[in-house]
């Protein structure tokens, strides 16, 4: 079954989304992939778990993701590819990191659907001076997983919900509604799920105080790193025409509410093109804190350990929520600004995180208040073999 | 519907009737003047030297004594006497407990009036009771305002103004129109609702704001020494505990997390001792509340007050829904193209819709001159938010103490008032 065969009729036609179109197969189906079959999954089984990793976000949708499948040692490596860190918007490559994470999480959540064991090594020479931007392509292995038979299987239904949730998840950069409670049956399963015992830590936010404190800070800093030069001029080369029906990566209009005319004006804007508005960036700051205020719940995942592999760990527990939370019809939007701006992050941490944590992922919960905007268009994806490396 | 008792809060001032205070025990002297405070609130007894205290109640009388006629147009009480005969029974009461206190050996207080403990400072007040200091904060207004046939007596007329529950949603322009009220109106009882803390770029415009409030003091923090540590001050909690400190029998019922869906209708129609709302002054950031405000407010009958200041223009709308309960929310807009001009603000991102949806708000043509060049982003531009001139500001506030003082009197509303400052005209819709 394909995501067109489900009814998610949003997805354009195109080849730059060619990667939504991804069917459901069922355990059988999945089982008749093996041809080849000398390492846990054939190749063909082994492309069609990635492409569901493929479907995790990634800061600006840069996916800065590649992936080599190792038959000879039951593995598939994951890798950064370092000219494609934001070196305005991401300087020491943590969002890519955590980007990485995400894509991890559903590779692992994709195998286990079809009883594939897929445990997680990040590799130990992994730290922040290898995953900073790079001018020049340069792939830099950060791990891999090991591949496994495992005997669970989980049943068509509980199957079918896990995988359609990667397909149906979008971040949703639009206003919440704020009347909307998360269910405290979901918020027991995202505690579960970041587990109370690692090193990460999962808090909650949800009193208007609270959600009114973050939604400010988080104003004040996206507009302090809006008002860089660099990262505005980064930011208008992400942001994409909503005609652009070609390019793998980056941010369509649309995806942020934006109609044609607005994402063209406010690209060339930012890009230094055109003139702009001296309360454009105002607005646009002020837009993440409207978003925070409507939300469910705000959530910060933190971690006092700060070592790069923690990003990672960071990114999984990410998409585990996210994923949780789409299954539940919650949406959920990244806030990265309190995190990477470091005296709104020291501020966030002195003032608003339990027990003085250093936040290193905001996002908000929530269902759109207007019920249209749960089915804007998904972003962009490259191709799988493009994303390959042999 | 939420049951929360929203008078109390860090700095309310604490209030002691100095009679029982003095018999009970709470508040006594020791030979060098300083009082011992004890009470339920503060935990151990606090100890207050006299450079903390200020005795208000005997100035407060003397000012009373000069401001107050005994001429044949003295005020007439229900009682039967004068305004004047009244205070000067108790003026002369007063006088002999004062003198009584200075001969009697450890004495350092009458049994008169009411302490008033601040405990952001530690100071103590001793200020006249109610009545007379109440007097006092609106003796100067004289019998200004009156009703439009002009029969009311001037304890009517203040009995009235005083009795008159103001909501106010915002307290940044909202804290002039708050000093618009209290000085006009004097009411007993107001409600404050906004979630933001006071930012130095508020300085030109919040009554009352200052350097005290730019960030709470050093020893609030966890880490004395984390300079990242800044822990704002509340504008709601600001601004009542500073028009306390000017009316501490008022009493203030606050929303510091702001009107919300879920607390609306309590801020409205009120909930245990928190009576319902007369007016809401909405002076809100959030679009979405400034309609939804005015939407339930229709829905309960309770009349809306604006101020907005827009570059060198003051313009005040009154929105009488009590009278009009039918009234379009908006300003002579369709209430569906006001919900239309909302929904495409909070979606599309442009900046111009945020100017429609304003112009619902406001009428057509709102921006002029100065303003005008901002909106239009003509010439020098310095400042990324909306332009608001501190003087203006001022005026807003002074407007709408005015006109709601009015209205609660019976005269008529005007949907629209502008006066334009660098033009010097009224126009009135």
């Amino acid at each position: 079954m394909s995501a067109a065969q489900i009814g998610m009729h949003d997805t354009p036609a195109l080849r730059a989304f060619e990667s939504w179109n991804l069917p459901l197969l069922e355990v059988e189906q999945f089982r008749a992939l093996a041809t080849d079959r000398q390492f846990p999954v054939s190749q063909a089984q082994a492309r069609y778990l990635l492409q569901f990793s493929l479907l995790a976000p990634s800061s600006h949708n840069t996916v800065p993701q590649a992936y080599r499948i190792d038959p000879e040692h039951s593995r598939i490596e994951l890798w950064l590819r370092r000219e494609r860190v934001l070196p305005a918007s991401d300087p020491t490559g943590q969002q890519a990191l955590i980007s990485l994470g995400c894509a991890a999480e559903n590779l692992v959540f994709a195998a286990a659907q079809y009883g594939i064991g897929c445990a997680w090594q990040p590799d130990s020479d992994l730290d922040w001076s290898r995953v900073t931007p790079a001018p020049i392509p340069l792939p830099v292995r950060v791990g891999h997983f090991r591949l496994t038979p495992s005997t669970r299987v989980p049943g068509p239904e509980s199957r079918r919900g896990a995988l359609l949730a990667m397909l149906e998840r979008r971040t949703l950069r639009a206003e919440f509604d704020g009347a909307e409670r998360l269910p405290q049956t979901l918020r027991a399963s995202l505690d579960a799920a970041v587990g109370p015992e690692g090193p990460i830590t999962l808090s909650w936010f949800e009193s208007p105080t609270e959600k009114f404190a973050w939604g400010k800070l988080d104003e004040l800093a996206s507009k302090h790193k809006l008002e860089e030069r660099a990262f505005q001029r980064e930011l208008g080369e992400w942001l994409l025409p909503n005609e652009d029906d070609h390019s793998p990566r980056g941010m369509r209009g649309r995806e942020f509410g934006f109609d044609d005319a607005l994402t063209r004006e406010l690209s060339a804007q930012l890009r230094g093109e055109a003139p702009m508005a001296v309360d454009q960036l105002a607005i646009m700051a002020r837009a993440g804190r409207v978003g925070l205020c409507s939300a469910s719940a705000v959530c910060v995942l933190s971690s006092h350990d700060q070592a790069a592999d923690t990003a990672l760990a960071v990114g999984r527990a990410f998409q585990r929520c996210a994923l949780l939370a789409r299954a539940e019809t919650f949406a959920c939007a990244v806030h990265t600004a309190v995190c990477e701006v470091p005296h709104a992050r020291a501020m966030s941490q002195a003032t608003l995180m339990p027990a003085g944590m250093p936040p290193r992922m905001i996002f908000r919960l929530g269902k759109p208040r207007n019920k249209t905007e749960g089915s804007r268009t998904p972003s962009s994806r490259p191709l799988l073999d493009d994303v390959l490396l042999r | 519907m939420v049951n929360t008792d929203r008078s109390h809060y860090a700095w309310r001032p604490l209030l002691l009737d100095a009679t029982r205070a003095h018999h009970s025990g709470q508040v006594s002297y020791d030979a060098r003047g300083t009082v011992q405070l004890c009470h339920e609130d503060l935990g151990q007894p606090v100890q207050i030297p006299t450079e903390q205290q200020y005795p208000c109640a005997f100035p407060t009388l003397l000012s009373l004594d000069k401001a107050l006629s005994n001429s044949s147009n003295s005020p007439r009480m229900r009682s039967g006497g004068t305004l004047r005969e009244a205070f000067d029974h108790e003026y002369q009461g007063y006088l002999g407990l004062l003198s009584r206190a200075r001969e009697t050996p450890g004495v350092w207080e009458p049994d008169y009036g009411t302490y008033v403990y601040d405990r952001r400072t530690g100071d103590l007040y001793l200020v006249a009771p109610a009545f007379w200091h109440h007097l006092a904060l609106l003796t100067s207004n004289a019998k200004l305002l009156t009703d439009p046939s002009g029969v009311m007596t001037a304890e009517e007329i203040r009995d009235r103004l005083a009795q008159t529950v103001v909501g106010f949603v915002g307290a940044s322009l909202g804290s002039n129109v708050i000093e618009g009220v209290v000085r006009e109106m004097r009411p007993r009882i107001a409600k404050l609702a906004d979630p933001d803390y006071l930012e130095a770029t508020n300085l030109n415009r919040l009554q009352h704001g200052s350097l005290r409030y730019l960030s709470q003091p050093r020893a609030c923090r966890k880490d004395p020494r984390n300079g990242f540590e800044t822990r704002f001050v509340s504008k709601v909690e600001l601004v009542a505990y500073e028009n306390q400190l000017v009316d501490p029998y008022m009493h203030w019922h606050l929303y510091p997390e702001g009107v919300t869906a879920d607390n609306l209708d309590q801020f409205l129609l009120g909930s245990g001792d928190e009576p319902r709302l007369d007016y809401v002054v909405e002076e809100a950031d959030d679009v979405r509340i400034k309609i939804e405000v005015r939407r339930r407010a229709r829905q309960y009958g309770i009349p809306v007050f604006m101020a907005s200041d827009l570059g060198h223009r003051t313009q005040a709308q009154l929105q009488d829904f009590a009278a009009q309960p039918s009234a379009p929310l908006g300003f002579q807009i369709a209430d569906s193209e006001l919900f239309a001009r909302l929904e495409r603000c909070m979606t599309s991102g442009a900046r111009e819709d945020w100017f429609r949806l304003a112009s619902g708000l406001l009428g057509e043509e709102f921006a002029v001159d100065e303003y005008k060049k901002w909106v239009d982003q003509v010439g020098e531009q310095p400042t990324s938010s909306v332009p608001q001139s501190g003087a203006v500001a001022q005026l807003s506030g002074a407007l709408g103490g005015k006109l709601l003082a009015l209205h609660r009197l019976g005269h008529p509303a005007f949907e629209r008032v502008i006066i334009d400052t660098r033009r010097l005209r009224m126009t009135v819709d």
